[in-house]
């Protein structure tokens, strides 16, 4: 059996000369719950890490020889807080890939507010660098209203002289058009591009937020560019820049599956999506999973949680952080020439 | 991180190996990293069904760590159900279960405590500690005799808790040591008596340094007695019979901190002995009380032929070492104590008949007699009176006449 089917894409890349790392906080200061959803930035060779940390510790048992008594996927929080809140640590990185320091990111200047919703903070934040100035982009969903409206958020971050990261400037964006979707989330900051999001993978949808207005707007999207793959390709990492005639990204794509009584399940698979300058898809990979996942007995389905939000190239090698089942974070790092073997050996387009 | 980077690359040479699974999720347990011990401990149980053990280890360290967190308890309750289940014949999850209600404060609490205490306590002992935070059979018959006793407030629910006190052999956890005192406090036994340095001056006998103790160990104050008859002594010699717990309601624990006494310790549990090596620097001895030939082991020693306090606290060899292995004509011990609670009147008066042929003399006639009619713990407190300071030995034997120990050595009534 492939290792990639087998063991995820890390089984693999340890045989390929790659190396995972677990990157963790301290339990005493992260109450013992979720890290995860990982985003990194290589700038001025510092490499910097956020985590994002949730207040449950996620039950899932894949195999669902155990489940939960509400099933066998379900969010575990304080049985007095039905809340989901989203605390972001950014850290830094030694060559070695060692937490040096890390702080609670302070959006003290921003949180004026009661939250409209229960899911509270910036989550899935995707680190990037435009104008010199460090933005955390994710989708925030306290503000808008109770029924769970979110839009992507543009957090610029600064590192003060003490190594605390405080949140400076708030930017939400709007949707396209009339802004009138439900959620917005997991656009894809390009790297190269200030401003320019992948909204939607297949067909490509890049579109460019109006930092002062807020306004966004679509600037590539053909219909016709769409490529018969199983599921919705969702962001996913950053957009970066493979060589100069190509960027590239991990994408992440959803079953939301059911267990024999209808209650909550999940598989999570990931993609390489690589496009040329004028945003076509070149290549595709089939889709992966970071570590394995368990198979459900009964259909031999398999059933599983992952995420990326990040992704860095740096001195020949490939960085991918990824977290799993909400609670726990790593980082990949494998050579760039190994990891374009594996995509190329496992392409679908 | 080094042991998890290695423990990761370990697991990613094989996902699906379950022990591997297990060590991963084991070592993010120990960093307290809970939720990311989960998934791995999941997955360890939710893969095969090859090693049954292992899937209620992992079972189990994850209920654990949902009750570290707090306010899961349904999600730490579910897991344990699984586990107990999974492993009906072993007591552990039972014990988890019945810790868990006996913490919830709810109405069936003390129901749902007793029925799995007992529950549990109707399965063998597991032979080896597998690592999910089992305390041991002790633990158990707390739970049992507190849930007995809050169910039902009988005289037999009493004794469920006197029993398990007196009679429990193996290992006693110190946490559940103190418990049980608590109930048993809470039925009327008798309570602890403590000296602290707040009753200065209502202690009756100064002795050297008494201003600097802040407090004492002992249950019944025989170490306070003990440096009262030896009048404050610095660098005394003990020998104690039964170890028990190095500092909790431990009589040479003050001698040597703060008195610098020393001394040797025998104890036949291994448990206990590996506990009071943790906690105290001087000689601890695993051995069966019996088969010490004293005479010998006191000669090999080279120790003096006064000795300062001598402890016997053998459940059930009290009397037998008492009598046929101590070597008093060899050997004069200025104070003796002696715990036997199982001592029938018989036997009482021939034991005591036999220490007055020795030379000694009574001076606390059990010292747990608090004025109550049933009095199931004994201890004497016997000493050499030519070996201790005459007016001194006097005054306390005027003062203890009839007198409870409370009334006997603090002046006024202890609040």
């Amino acid at each position: 059996m492939h290792d990639l089917y087998y063991g995820g894409l890390c089984s693999w890349a340890a045989k390929n000369g790659g190396t995972t790392y677990p990157i963790n906080l301290p339990s005493e200061d992260t109450e013992e719950t979720g890290q995860m959803n990982p985003s990194i930035l290589i700038s001025n060779n510092r490499i910097l890490f956020n985590i994002r940390q949730v207040n449950y510790a996620l039950y899932h048992s894949e195999g669902k020889r155990f489940p939960h008594l509400w099933g066998p996927l379900q969010y575990i929080h304080p049985e007095n807080d039905i809340s989901l809140t989203t605390k972001n640590y950014v850290c830094e990185l030694s060559e070695q890939l060692e937490v040096t320091s890390f702080s609670k990111l302070d959006t003290s200047r921003f949180d004026t507010y009661r939250p409209k919703w229960n899911f509270i903070g910036l989550e899935d934040g995707r680190l990037v660098e435009w104008h010199n100035k460090i933005y955390l982009c994710g989708v925030r969903r306290d503000c808008y209203d109770s029924d769970g409206k979110g839009r992507m958020e543009m957090a610029e971050i600064e590192r003060d002289v003490n190594g605390i990261w405080h949140e400076v400037s708030r930017n939400p964006i709007k949707g396209c058009k009339d802004d009138s979707s439900y959620c917005e989330k997991n656009w894809m900051p390009v790297a190269d591009m200030p401003y320019h999001f992948v909204k939607w993978t297949n067909p490509t949808e890049l579109v460019i937020n109006d930092i002062n207005t807020r306004i966004t707007k679509t600037v590539v999207l053909d219909e016709s560019r769409k490529y018969n793959l199983p599921r919705d390709i969702r962001g996913g990492s950053q957009v970066i820049r493979l060589d100069e005639n190509h960027r590239m990204a991990i994408t992440h794509e959803v079953d939301l599956a059911k267990d024999a009584h209808q209650r909550k399940d999940g598989l999570y698979a990931h993609r390489v999506i690589i496009w040329d300058n004028d945003w076509n898809i070149v290549k595709a990979s089939d889709e992966f999973s970071f570590m394995g996942f368990n198979t459900f007995p009964d259909t031999m389905k398999k059933c599983g949680i992952e995420f990326t939000t990040g992704a860095a190239i740096h001195n020949g090698s490939i960085f991918l952080p990824f977290g799993i089942a909400d609670a726990v974070t790593f980082l990949l790092k494998m050579p760039l020439y190994k990891f374009m073997e594996f995509v190329d050996s496992t392409r679908v387009i | 991180m080094l042991k998890l980077t290695k423990l990761l690359e370990e697991h990613l040479e094989d996902v699906h190996d379950t022990k591997k699974c297990y060590e991963l999720a084991r070592e993010y347990d120990r960093r307290g990293l809970c939720a990311a011990a989960v998934p791995f401990y999941l997955r360890a149980c939710d893969k095969e069904w090859d090693d049954v053990l292992l899937q209620y280890k992992a079972l189990l360290r994850m209920s654990v760590m949902y009750m570290r967190l707090g306010r899961r308890v349904h999600t730490a309750e579910s897991i344990m159900m699984d586990a107990a289940q999974l492993m009906p014949q072993r007591r552990e999850a039972w014990y988890h279960l019945t810790v868990l209600n006996y913490k919830r404060q709810h109405e069936t609490s003390a129901k749902k405590t007793l029925m799995f205490s007992r529950l549990a306590l109707s399965l063998e002992e597991p032979e080896e500690d597998i690592d999910v935070e089992y305390p041991g059979e002790f633990a158990l018959k707390y739970y049992n005799a507190w849930g007995d006793w809050k169910t039902k407030g009988l005289q037999e629910s009493k004794e469920l808790t006197l029993n398990a006190k007196l009679w429990h052999e193996g290992f006693r956890h110190p946490d559940y040591v103190a418990k049980m005192d608590e109930l048993l406090a809470e039925h009327g036994w008798p309570k602890a008596i403590r000296y602290t340095s707040d009753l200065y001056d209502q202690f009756r006998y100064y002795f050297d340094g008494l201003q600097t103790v802040s407090k004492n160990y002992s249950r019944r104050l025989q170490d306070m007695i003990v440096l009262t008859l030896n009048e404050g002594k610095r660098n005394g010699f003990y020998i104690e019979i039964g170890a028990m717990f190095g500092d909790h309601n431990n009589n040479t624990y003050l001698l040597e901190k703060e008195y610098g006494w020393k001394g040797l310790t025998i104890d036949a549990d291994p448990r206990l002995a590996k506990d009071y090596k943790k906690k105290r620097d001087n000689y601890v001895i695993c051995k069966d009380p019996l088969e010490i030939d004293y005479k010998d082991f006191f000669y090999s020693h080279s120790l003096d032929p006064v000795i300062d306090y001598l402890q016997i606290d053998h459940r059930y060899a009290g009397y037998q070492l008492i009598k046929d292995k101590i070597p008093f004509d060899d050997y004069r011990f200025k104070v003796i104590s002696w715990s036997i609670p199982d001592i029938n009147d018989a036997e009482r008066i021939d034991y005591r008949s036999y220490m007055r042929n020795k030379g000694y003399t009574l001076l606390e006639d059990n010292i747990f007699y608090s004025g109550e009619e049933r009095i199931p713990a004994m201890e004497d407190i016997w000493v050499y009176a030519p070996l201790i300071n005459g007016d001194l030995f006097n005054e306390i034997m005027r003062n203890n006449k009839h007198k409870t120990i409370v009334d006997g050595w603090f002046a006024r009534e202890q609040s």
